[in-house]
């Protein structure tokens, strides 16, 4: 961890820009005009260089630049008035995630995360029997077959080529094998895996008949080919991983993920097999756990009555902005750039300096990225690893939790006044 | 800074042999002072007739990390919120958060707690979570043991100076107090499938046993001039019969300090019509007759609570007697853990059983100084229901009539009904706080001589100890008030203790080397420099 902005080759710069995590990335051209250089992908490349190019965007309130005081005065007001404010997106590193929770709970708030729904199906499957699951550095080094469920390579672009190719594995000759299933687009372009093809929507029954015959029980009808050959392998191999992305599967998650939950229960009575479910990355692990430790629940919280109130199908970000019942949206995403949902609700944007906006939001506050222009800390997305984030340049942005930190002080002046 | 006196009280500091006289207490800055030459200006404040201790410490408690979070998300239905308990402070009514846990800890007296299982690669999430701890001060243990890189070392034969490099490397590389080993090498083996592990079995690709593990990294804490001793979960937890486990991990200490965790889940015989009795006498024969050995108990309370563990072989184990019917398990590099709900019953005989042994335990080792309060928060009840167990202790008619409630079948073969010991204030005060404070190696708390921390916790006595411990008359953490009639006052901010034993920098080249090839990590990222807690997620961190 090094503590002044750095740039240097040194191959060990973390990556916030997916659930990867990769942190082997390099930089040249100094902390003016830092440029990435090896290791990374176009994802980390284009997050990067927007960051890079984005250093000096000024605060606006409709539109209009503003000071960072009269920004936070303008936020204090609408949020002391408001009924029902969501906190949305909580795109950040630990760091901005933390003190945008803590917010939400002193103003009355709901607390989501953009990739709320993936969260959800995820956090639905472990409540309704459990799960047993496996990290990212643990199945690289001991899975030697791995079943990728859904899209995956598009997701984490360097999947492949971190997981499934590396150079040195623990007690393990020879690569692993790699069975990807789901929709014949689920794969990266060049990827070249081979591929089951079954559509999104007869994921679940694929995965329950694979269990029910690893189980020794018969199906109705003839024996697909398929289906009994993925059985065989999965019967031969030592530690088979089942790797998803629960935002990826759909409106059908939760059940799919219990299905596959069951067959991996099943694969281990007699051997070994694990999940390894993966955040989208935007710091959506990272947003589960905060909100896990502060209020006891994941996201889909909301803390109107005083106390938290777990719902994550009431609190959600598409239910509250549709019904109206939110009257504020504060869409926290200093690590996305991407523009807030469209919404006749007022909303505040304490984003990445290069957001972009349709229509100028009620608020903008641009604060520093997270491992570009401010050291922090993001799970990667397996959960149990996290990624410490470097400054890379100098940077005159605030970060998200001195920002929320300033709204909680102006809040809690104003009540006593 | 005021000077505040507290006068008339009747101190219980067993560090310096005070037992319950009327003295006052004076404090300043922060810190624990002598009376002064010249008192003018101090504030006083009279707890006549009140019990006044050291603040309280807990040893071993699973309040903070990825494992005790899962916990949290996996049992919604346990700890839903009905009201705020303290409106004007965050998360109040948040059950299980991170902010409760300061909370009520705080109205028991408790000013310091330790969370006994900080997986390295998660270290800096048990970090935040303890940061987020409100008025408490905390502190990890690092688990090794299980781990790739030492399983090597000692494959490969190195001397005993790198796996010591290796220990310190990890202790600074996590900020942690000291060194936890969980069924040592039985992650690793459950990685290839075995099924239970014992002391003597082998890891399948290392050819090295769990004894060898658990030996060197012994030595490697014990010539680092580490405080706290090694702190082991022993193989075989919650097995009948597994006494002999516990009696074999205290030979195998070889006099040297070992201090052994919730040892009443290794205190079950095999004999009877059940086979499962209680090994109570056995094991504390045995502590009794080894100085070098410390332990606490683990105590099992009746209720519903949730068993969170690194000891994933073991919960993996455990799986059939989820209640309700859910678990996780998970594994990572390294290690791995599990969390299994579970409902001990009274009137069950295993589990009423379990309660006498741990009760046994407790009133069989005779140096209080050896012995420790806890419950394994939560794995035998939440650490909330700590002022149960110091009534049951120190209350024998109270004791006895619970033994007219459990499983008669198991009441009847408990030795627990043949004991009559009762607790004095004393042993809690020796139990609770000069103790711990000695085996944690932390000087400066667990007393009240001057110089020590001010975290002074003032109890009313009455006949009830449940309810006497349950809230604190006043609390003070660093001098602050932060507790008056059992209810927070003061939200302060705890610190984080850890230490940081020098090592070769030759380390370095191996670890890196080792990153690069087997891990997603970089060492440089993996391990946290000194600066970077506090820069970051705002710890506040001791270093001793
Ligand atoms: S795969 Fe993800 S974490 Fe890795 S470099 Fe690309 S965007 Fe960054
Ligand atoms: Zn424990």
């Amino acid at each position: 961890m090094t503590q002044q902005a750095m740039t240097t080759e040194d191959g060990a710069i973390p990556c916030p820009f997916c659930g990867l995590g990769c942190d082997d990335l390099s930089l040249s051209g100094g902390s003016d005009e830092p440029r990435m250089e090896a290791g990374g992908c176009p994802k980390a490349q284009s997050g990067f260089s927007l960051a890079f190019g984005a250093a000096a965007a000024t605060p606006a309130i409709a539109g209009r630049s503003c000071t960072l005081e009269e920004a936070l005065d303008h936020a204090a007001g609408l949020l002391g008035g408001a009924r029902l404010p969501l906190f949305g997106g909580l795109a950040g590193d630990l760091l901005d995630i933390q003190a945008a929770v803590r917010l939400a709970e002193a103003t009355g708030g709901v607390v989501d995360h953009r990739n709320g729904a993936g969260l959800t199906a995820a956090a639905t499957a472990l409540q309704s029997g459990g799960l047993m699951t496996t990290s990212l550095g643990d199945a690289r080094n001991r899975a030697d077959l791995w079943i990728l469920v859904g899209d995956v390579t598009q997701r984490f672009p360097r999947l492949v080529e971190r997981l499934l190719e590396p150079s040195q594995r623990l007690h393990m000759e020879g690569m692993p094998e790699a069975v990807v299933l789901g929709e014949p687009a689920a794969e990266a372009p060049g990827a070249a895996l081979e591929h089951l093809p079954v559509p999104a929507a007869a994921l679940h029954d694929f995965i329950q008949r694979l269990r029910a015959r690893l189980a020794g029980r018969g199906l109705d009808g003839e024996p697909e080919a398929a289906t009994e050959a993925l059985v065989q392998r999965l019967t031969n191999a030592r530690f088979p991983v089942f790797v998803y992305a629960p935002g990826a599967l759909g409106d059908q998650a939760d059940l799919v993920i219990r299905a596959l939950g069951g067959l991996v229960r099943t694969l281990n009575e007699a051997g070994r097999a694990a999940l390894l479910p993966l955040g989208g990355g935007d710091g959506d692990i990272s947003a589960h756990q905060v909100a896990a430790w502060h209020s006891g629940f994941g996201v889909g919280t909301s803390f109107h009555a005083g106390v938290p109130d777990y719902d994550p199908a009431r609190w959600s970000t598409g239910r509250l902005l549709a019904s109206g019942e939110a009257d504020l949206l504060v869409w926290v995403s200093p690590l996305n750039a991407a523009p807030p949902p469209a919404t006749p609700v007022p909303t505040l944007v304490f984003g990445h300096p290069a957001s972009r906006f349709e229509e100028a939001p009620e608020l903008f506050v641009p604060l520093a990225v997270p491992g570009v222009h401010r050291h922090g800390v993001v799970h990667r997305g397996d959960g149990p690893a996290l990624v410490p984030l470097r400054a890379l340049m100098a940077s005159e942005l605030p970060a998200g939790a001195e920002v929320f930190e300033g709204l909680a002080a102006r809040l809690a002046t104003e009540e006593q006044s | 800074m005021t000077t505040v006196r507290l006068t008339g009280g009747r101190i219980y500091d067993p560090a310096h042999g005070v037992k319950g006289e009327v003295r006052d207490l004076w404090m300043r800055d922060g810190h624990i002072i002598a009376p002064p030459a010249e008192p003018g200006g101090a504030h006083t404040v009279d707890v006549s007739g009140k019990v006044v201790m050291a603040g309280a410490i807990d040893i071993h408690s699973h309040i903070a990390g990825g494992n005790v979070n899962t916990a949290r998300v996996l049992m919604p239905e346990e700890h839903l919120a009905e009201q705020a308990r303290y409106p004007q402070y965050p998360f109040s009514g948040a059950k299980w958060s991170a902010f409760d846990t300061g909370y009520r800890y705080a109205e028991m007296g408790f000013t310091t707690v330790v969370e006994p299982a900080v997986l390295p690669l998660n270290a800096v999430q048990a970090h935040a979570e303890l940061a987020a701890i409100p008025i408490i001060d905390t502190a990890g243990l690092a688990i090794l043991g299980n781990d790739d890189f030492m399983l090597r070392l000692l494959r490969g034969g190195v001397e005993q100076q790198t796996i010591n490099d290796y220990v310190a490397w990890t202790l600074r590389a996590t900020r942690c107090l000291g060194l936890k080993v969980i069924n040592a090498g039985g992650a690793a083996a459950f990685k290839h499938n075995a099924r239970s592990f014992g002391l003597d079995d082998v890891v399948p690709m290392y050819g090295v046993t769990s004894r060898q593990i658990l030996q060197s990294l012994q030595r490697a804490v014990v010539e680092l001039g580490v405080g706290h001793p090694v702190h082991v979960h022993c193989n075989n937890l919650g097995v009948a019969g597994n006494v002999e486990t516990a009696l074999a991990t205290i030979e195998a200490a070889g006099g040297l300090p070992m201090h052994l965790a919730h040892v009443q889940f290794y205190g079950y015989g095999d004999e009877g019509r059940r086979h499962f009795s209680s090994g109570a006498a056995r094991l504390t024969d045995a502590i009794n007759r080894n100085p070098n050995i410390t332990v606490d108990v683990g105590q099992v309370l009746f209720g519903q609570t949730v068993t969170i563990s690194g000891d994933v072989l073991r919960q993996f184990d455990a799986r059939g007697i989820a209640n309700p019917r859910k678990w996780a398990v998970w594994e990572a590099e390294d290690g791995g853990g599990g969390i299994v709900p579970f409902k001990y019953r009274e009137n069950n005989y295993v589990n009423a059983l379990q309660w006498a042994i741990g009760l046994e335990i407790f009133l069989l080792v005779d140096d209080p100084w050896r012995v420790f309060f806890t419950t394994d928060h939560p794995n035998g009840a939440p650490f909330t229901r700590y002022p149960e167990l110091f009534h049951l202790l120190m209350d024998r008619d109270y004791r006895n009539s619970w033994l007219e409630r459990i499983h008669a079948g198991a009441a009847d073969v408990a030795l627990l009904r043949h004991l009559d010991r009762e607790y004095s204030l004393d042993d809690i005060a020796v139990m609770t706080r000069a103790a711990p404070a000695r085996l944690l190696g932390l000087p400066d708390r667990g007393h009240l001589g001057p110089g020590a921390v001010a975290d002074v916790a003032v109890y009313s006595e009455q006949e009830d100890k449940a309810a006497m411990f349950r809230r604190a008359h006043l609390v003070y953490k660093n001098g602050q008030k932060v507790v008056e009639d059992g209810r927070v006052v003061n939200v302060v901010k705890g610190r984080t203790h850890a230490v940081a034993p020098a090592f070769d920098p030759g380390i370095g080249d191996p670890l890196r080397d080792y990153f690069h090839r087997y891990h997603l990590v970089r060492m440089e990222n993996y391990a946290l420099l000194p600066e970077w807690l506090p820069r970051t997620i705002g710890s506040e961190l001791v270093v001793h």
